[in-house]
């Protein structure tokens, strides 16, 4: 995602993160895939280690045995199963008024995993944070307040002359052919 | 109204338009609400700007219904098929707003998608939509499934007859009750003790499955709003497959299981009728459907090694047939999985599923169990007639909500809508192979937009050919309304360019 700029104390945390969670080296590590790729190639990916980096979206969902922290990057997201530590450790996750972290995942793809009912996964073993996330501000046009502003007093104004003048003209009688037996059609 | 139409007719048509513009005003306080709750307030001025929108032209078109107005069932039906134009636009004002559409034309697609409770989308980042937002995509769906009509209808129509004819405009001809007004109050009563049970059942299980208190909340709200409706909308980019739990996916398979069923089927539950359940030809029509469907599916997936054990074949292949049977749309697979991954039979089976649809007088869409039922008894009673001597008569007879004759003219009526829904989907499908898509990602899709259903196999995304997205548009305008509303429109422009009065 967006190459963001690191304030030195979030890079730290960063950087804590990545010691604390133990990742394979690098060098053994398959290129990251794109979540498209993994769906155009799953039957030949299926079972195999993949690599995979994308924003951390929504909440992480702690369950018994784990977590599922959903990942998308610009193509898709994918569902990642991960050990509920690691999710912890994950600071922000994607919303309306955020991006979330970037993660860099390693693990097993499944094409439809038995364990977890058929669902496209990844079973991270290395979880690393690449950049972190950030809050994102929605400023409001100044122009547009005034245009929202204006269109109100509108309709109000459009709103009150109906319910003053154009009130309970509705039909009184039935019109010919009324259909009271009214078949299906 | 069958000469040429006069000024009058222009005036009632519009007027009944305005006064669901004015229903969809008031909706948008929903979303508002919901934006100055949590802040939003860059999506609270998009959305305001859709409210004063749909009310100031509401109310100037509202204020157009002739003093002596005498409206007929034309004009209910060709007001039908306008309200939904209109409505389409004016809710898709907020979306075109948020930046997270590329053109108007996917905003209106998107908004025409969630008012016929279709669920196709083509919204951008939807994993970073604001909560508001969010509430007003699943609120539309919502307002679609209960009909943008029937709700003008309880509001503002009030007591006067011409609301029927809306009201029959709308694809929902079955009669709880001789009054209309009772009608809406009865589906609005039903719809309500829905919701407050399936959001709090969707609240529950958000919650067991790990989300956090406010966040599964919200989460159950949208989706309960989109499978009762039998939308098919989801507040993630992975749709249902976002939650990762058999759980959830049951939840809400109850909810649009639910919403599938006729209404009329509902009161009588509701009123201590068990045993119309049992006796109801929908209900065995959809259970027979879906049964043999289910099969040939699992079948297929089997056959092809798709889900290995048969715990996952359950609950990918049920969960997909009968999102698709009851015209939902709810996914827990990639697009592109059914593509890849689901063999030609099983996608054919999901094509009849979706063709087939839910029930007469619901939220679903299709050609509808009442009509695959008619039509099967209807030959039965053919061959049957066949056997018999020449002299001999039977009752031909149908039971929902009671026994019905089956007579000529409404096997008629079923066999011609059904005929329309199959011809539709056919042009839908020849649109897609025009497009450059290959003729079975077309048939599905083509099926999906047909039949409201919302599933995607991959054709429906921001980049596909602007003609292509029109098509649908219309597709799933003309499907939703059942044809009659949109041929009523088309007769009514003809008239008015017909042969000028010498
Ligand atoms: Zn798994």
């Amino acid at each position: 995602m967006s190459r963001v700029a690191l304030a030195p104390g979030m890079a730290a945390a960063a950087l804590l993160l990545a010691a604390l969670v133990p990742a394979p080296a690098f060098a053994e590590d398959p290129p990251p895939s794109a979540v498209t790729d993994l769906v155009e190639r799953a039957a030949e990916l299926d079972g195999r280690r993949v690599a995979l980096e994308g924003e951390a979206i929504g909440s992480p969902m702690i369950r018994d045995s784990g977590a599922w922290v959903n990942i998308a990057d610009r193509s898709g997201a994918l569902g990642v199963w991960m050990g509920a530590e690691t999710a912890r450790g994950i600071a922000r996750f994607g919303s309306y008024g955020a991006v979330g972290d970037t993660l860099r995942v390693t693990g097993v793809f499944h094409r439809a995993c038995a364990e977890h009912g058929g669902d496209m996964d990844v079973h991270a073993d290395g979880t690393i944070v690449t950049a972190p996330g950030r809050p994102v501000a929605h400023p409001v046009p100044a122009g547009r307040v005034v245009a929202a502003l204006a269109l109100a007093l509108v309709a109000a104004g459009a709103v009150a002359a109906l319910a003053a003048f154009g009130q309970d003209r509705g039909p009184r009688t039935p019109p010919p052919g009324y259909p009271g037996s009214a078949k299906s059609s | 109204m069958t000469a040429r139409p006069r000024l009058d007719d222009y005036r009632i048509i519009l007027a009944y338009s305005g006064r669901v513009a004015i229903g969809l005003g008031a909706v948008y306080a929903v979303p508002l609400a919901v934006a100055a709750l949590e802040g939003e307030w860059a999506a609270f001025v998009d959305l305001s700007i859709g409210c004063s929108a749909s009310l100031a032209l509401g109310a100037a078109l509202a204020s157009l219904m002739p003093r002596e107005a005498r409206p007929g069932w034309l004009h209910g039906m060709v007001a039908t098929a306008v309200s939904w134009l209109l409505a389409m636009f004016l809710a898709a004002i907020p979306y075109r707003l948020s930046g997270h559409y590329a053109s108007w034309l996917d905003s209106l697609f998107d908004a025409m998608s969630g008012f016929t409770t279709t669920g196709l989308t083509l919204v951008q980042d939807l994993d970073h939509l604001s909560r508001a937002l969010n509430t007003w995509r699943h609120v539309v769906t919502f307002v679609g499934g209960q009909g943008v009509v029937v709700l003008a209808l309880s509001f503002l129509v009030g007591g006067s007859r011409g609301g029927y004819e809306l009201y029959v405009g709308e694809a929902k001809d079955e009669r709880l009750f001789p009054r209309v007004a009772h009608t809406a109050k009865a589906i609005w009563k039903i719809s309500a003790v829905y919701l407050a049970v399936g959001v709090g059942a969707l609240w529950v299980a958000g919650l067991s499955i790990g989300l956090p208190a406010k966040e599964a909340f919200y989460h159950g709200a949208w989706v309960y709003m989109a499978a009762w409706s039998t939308g098919g909308f989801a507040p993630m980019s992975q749709n249902v497959g976002y939650y990762h739990s058999a759980v959830y996916e049951l939840v809400c398979v109850a909810f649009f299981l639910a919403g599938s069923l006729n209404f009329a089927l509902h009161h009588a539950l509701m009123t201590g009728n068990r045993r119309e359940l049992a006796r109801n030809a929908e209900v065995i029509s959809f259970t027979v459907t879906f049964a043999g469907l289910f099969t040939l599916a699992a079948w297929a997936l089997a056959g092809s090694g798709t889900y290995g054990g048969i715990a996952t074949l359950l609950r990918k292949g049920f969960y997909h047939v009968i999102s698709a049977h009851t015209t939902t749309g709810f996914m827990t697979v990639a697009a592109r999985q059914f593509a890849r991954e689901w063999t030609p039979l099983a996608l054919c089976a999901m094509i009849l599923a979706m063709m087939a649809g839910g029930s007469a007088c619901s939220t679903a869409g299709g050609v509808k169990g009442m009509r695959v039922a008619m039509l099967w008894l209807a030959i039965r009673n053919e061959v049957r007639a066949l056997l018999l001597p020449s002299h001999a008569s039977f009752r031909r007879r149908i039971h929902a909500s009671g026994d019905r004759d089956l007579g000529d003219g409404v096997v008629k009526g079923a066999a011609l809508v059904a005929l329309l829904y199959v011809a539709t989907w056919v042009l839908t499908t020849m649109a897609g192979v025009a497009a450059g898509y290959s003729p079975m990602d077309a048939a599905f899709e083509g099926a999906s937009v047909t039949g409201n259903v919302g599933l995607s196999i991959g054709v429906t995304a921001p980049g596909m050919p602007a003609a292509l997205k029109v098509v649908y548009l219309l597709v799933m305008w003309v499907g939703r309304l059942e044809f009659m509303a949109v041929l009523a429109l088309g007769r009514f422009v003809l008239s008015a360019f017909g042969r000028r009065r010498p």
